[in-house]
């Protein structure tokens, strides 16, 4: 859809404050009678506490309050409180290094800092376990009081896997393995917490759902939710790393309430690559069955899935990379079971994509290694197997727009697959990768709905307020675009406010490809309720029938047959409004996603998303046979869009999220020593920068949408989903060696080529 | 972060002066893209640090055909990459120093930090070392030129003495018929080096024999060092298959890699002899052709 600003390259609203450095992040943030608070974390990766002295901190002048577990309240905490494993601080054990034991608060972060070192802490080492398969063993050491290190399973089935292997022609089995890798924000997490002598709690941070927060704090200080009020401002950087509490929250929030005074805890780099949790490290062991033409029949995965020391996004995790698993291609006959496995490590949480970079990157390599044993084209297979328009899938799931089939024939044209695959010349070679993401985030809330609210002010301003968290993706521009499109205005007319869970309505958070889907449907809906009412208003005032106005350049304009065009400013008419009618505009719209009612979580599971997108990723690498470094030449990530809201801002989610997954492919790795993360800094977490940048060739398929505002998708994580399985196919091809295991680090394709 | 006294002398002599005063437990602050660095990290906790900003003369730079290169050691690492001499008289130093850090690091590091920070994966040293260069170092009252191979004792450690600085550094002129390069291997195009190979070569155009070579190595030991064994198979001799091949299995000799975090011993033993064979490549190709690209 091309409209007068939907659709075209409209820049950010945000980017002049971005690009000068004079956006206000809420790492800038001071408050008048701020203090500075600190955590001491724990230095063993297992071990019991069995002493601890605050008395030297106490003492140190400069500090105002040092807390304990015996200042806090202790009941345990997670974001599936049915999963509750941890607590503010640790008062028996530490359970990785890292974990919270005490915190102080002081008149600056140096002296902060001096007081965490003269806290003495007596620990107990106990044995510790960092790998998933060996914590699964009997004589594993156990990490919380149950049974196994097992944290949480999940099964998915249908059909008869066992049986259709029996009928294929080709089976294929293998094991894969992705690492943790870092969310890498480039504003670390802090907070700063204000708890006033009246009762209430307001804290001011960077989250990406900030109504779910809200809950998760009073929830765990156990104080009324209407006490708490979370503050956000411009975001630098969340990737899923801030949709759940960190324990700097509640611990600012106490360390406030004893001092009187707002208290800020912000990470140091070191912290937050040792602290601010992980994408899940999953180990995969698939098996991939087909028929001699190419179709696919069978397929079964068992994940097991690094969980760390404490539970967090797992299940929504193991969830939503099985409804990917199956809705990808339509085979008939799925098994897949996952686990979250406990291990002596930091969390992991939600990172761009839940689970679906991991397992795409184990599917769709498969997939290449089965279309070798055909005898096939790695592109001919998923042609053939590619879903389509309208399509009910075995799993449960419909595809009412489906754009594979073009993504396929866009991705190896403009990469030269003919020309390029198989050339076996100079360890150069293409590769290619499918995915499907969802494009409307996910109902497992049971509730998927949000307002927003519009006012036209005296200067025909139009404000709007949205709980569309902006976290660098644009969402806020997005909002403004659907405001201005439907009002007829230019991009400057309209403002957008978000930042206050008191201010505005009740929503999720931005997370999982959703925020332009359903904060766009509910600016969408806002902006037609305003439409309404300025046309009406603009009909008294230009003295015609509604039908006749149309709103256009911050006009309202009427023309009718046998009248001469008259228009008024939207300024005049709001004043009018105001002053004349009595009546200021102000409306409010709603969008709700209609979840069936008789809905049964467990058979249709694939209902769990609105809107699927799908993609194709190509790329081209050269292989360094002196030094193992693999050259990323080219990529092309045709990705379906539904409508193109913003060309701008879809290339640039595509192209970083391109550049994120080229991170995760070929560099990034936590390195640990005993439990300690020793990389905790961008000098050896390795990190792709412009110097990697390749040709990024951005595809936009435009397939509609029938739920999405104007038919869109949401693009949000798409672009990293299928980019490690096309790497690792294209040095497939370049070199003939199959990488299984992430991240391919120059020494092991070295090693690797060398042993060829 | 430790809190730390911040000094601003005016002359030479009043930084040489306070440093020695203190015993060893002030710091030179020159760009501090390693000392503040460190000291927040708490690998260093220095009593106080002696800014050189306002002593005059230490970021000139000047080229003379007879006596070379005079860099004062608080040129930004940015001004010495696009000095004017720098990239006509020695372009593999204007290479090298290219590599270092990000835009922003070169903007504020400088030479002198780069070479007295004495990391042995700086990417200065090795190329400096093998055009010859030397420091000049002073303590207020006499000076003392070293030259820098023999500057390097260790990891972060060098010859100078507590109240000395180094006040110049000196990179004689470089003689005709020379080949120079700067090979640096890394995990991404923005990272330290896990080995740099510099190498210079001097050629007898008519026979094509290589009267002088040095080639100085980043990050395989506790300091730069000179990869002398191969040096020795070279000089007097063409560069043909056979030499390179000689000079590729003892480039390794005079190094002693470890393993570490950013990777292992072997792959950095294979990124030496890779990237000195390229080296030598890259000189052969340029002396067959007479000297010209």
């Amino acid at each position: 859809m091309k409209g007068n600003i939907i659709g075209k390259r409209i820049p950010r609203i945000d980017s002049v404050p971005k690009a000068t450095g004079t956006a206000e992040y809420t790492v800038d943030l001071k408050l008048p009678g701020m203090i500075y608070g600190k955590i001491l974390r724990s230095p063993l990766p297992h071990a019991r506490i069995k002493s601890l002295d605050v008395s030297a901190a106490e003492a140190l002048p400069g500090v105002c309050a040092v807390i304990t577990a015996a200042d806090v309240p202790m009941g345990k905490f997670s974001f599936f409180q049915w999963l509750a494993d941890k607590t503010i601080f640790s008062s028996d054990k530490v359970r990785y290094v890292g974990d919270e034991v005490a915190a102080v608060a002081a008149i600056d972060a140096d002296t902060a800092e001096k007081a965490i070192e003269l806290i003495q802490v007596d620990y107990d080492p106990l044995p510790a376990v960092f790998e998933t398969e060996e914590a699964m063993t009997a004589d594993a050491p156990l990490i919380h009081d149950q049974e196994s290190n097992i944290g949480f399973k999940v099964e998915r089935h249908f059909g008869d896997p066992d049986n259709a292997f029996e009928s294929c022609d080709f089976v294929v089995e293998g094991c894969y393995k992705t690492d943790r890798v870092a969310h890498c924000c480039l504003e670390v997490s802090n907070c700063v917490a204000s708890w006033t002598p009246e009762g209430r709690l307001s804290i001011w941070t960077n989250a990406q759902a900030p109504h779910t927060q809200r809950q998760e704090v009073a929830r765990i200080l156990e104080i009324p939710l209407q006490d708490v009020r979370i503050i956000n401002s411009h975001m630098g950087g969340g990737f899923g790393s801030k949709l759940v509490m960190d324990m700097k929250l509640p611990i600012a929030a106490v360390l406030s309430k004893k001092t009187g005074r707002p208290v800020k805890i912000q990470n140091t780099r070191a912290e937050e690559f040792s602290t601010a949790k992980t994408r899940y490290g999953y180990t995969m062991y698939v098996k991939t069955g087909a028929k001699k033409d190419g179709t696919l029949q069978a397929r079964t995965v068992r994940v097991i899935a690094d969980n760390g020391a404490y539970h967090d996004k797992g299940p929504a995790t193991l969830n939503f990379s099985s409804m990917m698993f199956a809705t990808l291609y339509n085979i008939p006959n799925i098994h897949y079971e996952g686990m979250v496995v406990y291990t002596n490590k930091q969390m992991s949480t939600a990172f761009r994509g839940f689970g679906n970079p991991q397992l795409t990157f184990a599917c769709e390599v498969q997939l290449d290694e089965l279309a070798e044993k055909i005898g096939m084209d790695p592109v001919e297979i998923r042609r053939i197997n590619a879903n389509t328009p309208g399509q009910k899938l075995q799993c449960g799931a419909v595809v009412p727009t489906c754009g594979l089939r073009e993504c396929i024939e866009v991705a190896a044209q403009n990469i030269a697959w003919k020309e390029k695959y198989n050339r076996k010349d100079k360890l150069r070679g293409v590769g290619v990768a499918n995915m499907v993401h969802t494009a409307a985030g996910g109902r497992y809330y049971g509730y998927n709905a949000t307002d927003s609210f519009i006012k036209v002010a005296d200067d025909g301003t139009v404000s709007i307020v949205t709980p569309g968290l902006e976290m660098g993706q644009g969402v806020h521009t997005v909002v403004a675009m659907i405001v201005a499109e439907e009002l007829g205005l230019d991009m400057k007319s309209v403002k957008v406010l978000s930042n206050d869970t008191d201010l505005t309505p009740y929503d999720l958070g931005s997370w999982g490809s959703r925020a332009t889907f359903v904060v766009g449907n509910a600016a969408l809906a806002t902006a037609r309720e305003a439409r309404v009412v300025i046309i009406e208003t603009a009909a008294k005032m230009l003295d015609t029938k509604p039908e006749f106005i149309d709103l256009e350049n911050g006009m309202a304009v009427a023309r009718g047959p046998g009248m001469p065009e008259k228009s008024v400013s939207m300024g005049k008419l709001a004043a009018y409004a105001i002053n004349n009618m009595k009546a200021p505009i102000s409306v409010k719209g709603q969008w709700a996603d209609d979840i069936p009612e008789d809905w049964d979580i467990k058979t249709e599971f694939v209902k769990n998303v609105r809107s699927f997108a799908f993609a194709t990723q190509t790329c081209e690498v050269e292989i360094d046979k002196d030094t193992g470094e693999v050259k990323v030449l080219k990529f092309v990530a045709a990705h379906e869009t539904g409508t193109t809201m913003n060309e701008m801002l879809a290339e640039g989610q595509i192209e970083g999220a391109v550049m994120q997954g080229i991170g995760f492919t070929l560099m990034e790795s936590m390195t640990l020593d005993n439990g300690r993360v020793v990389n905790d800094g961008f000098l050896d977490y390795k990190l792709p920068t412009f110097g990697e940048q390749p040709e990024i060739d951005v595809q936009l398929i435009e397939t509609g949408d029938p739920h999405g505002p104007y038919g869109a998708k949401g693009i949000g994580e798409a672009g990293l989903v299928p980019t490690a399985a096309a790497l690792a196919n294209a040095i497939y091809n370049a070199s003939g060696i199959r990488v299984t295991e992430l991240p391919i680090t120059r020494e092991f394709m070295l090693n690797a080529l060398r042993e060829k | 972060m430790k809190a730390f006294d911040y000094e601003r002398p005016s002359t030479f002599e009043d930084a040489c002066r306070i440093l020695h005063a203190a015993g060893g437990s002030k710091k030179v602050l020159a760009g501090g893209t390693d000392l503040i660095v460190k000291t927040r990290h708490k690998v260093m906790a220095p009593e106080g640090v002696v800014s050189l900003k306002d002593v005059p003369g230490l970021s000139d730079i000047s080229f003379d055909p007879e006596k070379g290169l005079f860099i004062g050691p608080m040129l930004r690492l940015s001004d010495v990459e696009t000095a004017d001499a720098v990239k006509t008289q020695y372009p593999a130093l204007a290479a090298a120093v290219a590599t270092i850090g990000s835009t922003q690091v070169r903007n504020r590091a400088t030479i002198g930090g780069n070479i007295c920070n004495a990391a042995p994966s700086a990417d200065s040293p090795p190329i400096l070392m093998a055009y010859g260069a030397s420091v000049v170092i002073g303590d207020g009252k006499n000076e003392r030129e070293v030259l820098l191979e023999d500057f390097f004792t260790g990891p972060g450690e060098t010859v100078l003495r507590v109240g000395e600085i180094v006040k110049q550094i000196v990179v004689p002129a470089p003689p005709q018929n020379i080949f120079a390069i700067y090979i640096k291997a890394a995990r991404s195009a923005l990272d330290i080096a896990l080995v740099g190979v510099a190498l210079l070569a001097v050629f007898d155009p008519a026979d094509r024999v290589v009267k002088d070579l040095k080639v100085a190595l980043a990050a395989v030991a506790p300091t730069p060092v000179r990869s002398r064994q191969m040096e020795r198979i070279v000089i007097g001799n063409k560069l043909d298959d056979t030499i390179i091949e000689k000079a590729v299995v003892e480039s390794c000799t005079d190094a002693c890699s470890i393993t570490d975090i950013r990777t292992t011993e072997g792959y950095r033993d294979t990124l030496v002899e890779t990237h000195t064979r390229q080296a030598l490549e890259a000189a052969r190709s340029w002396i067959e052709k007479g000297g010209v690209l």
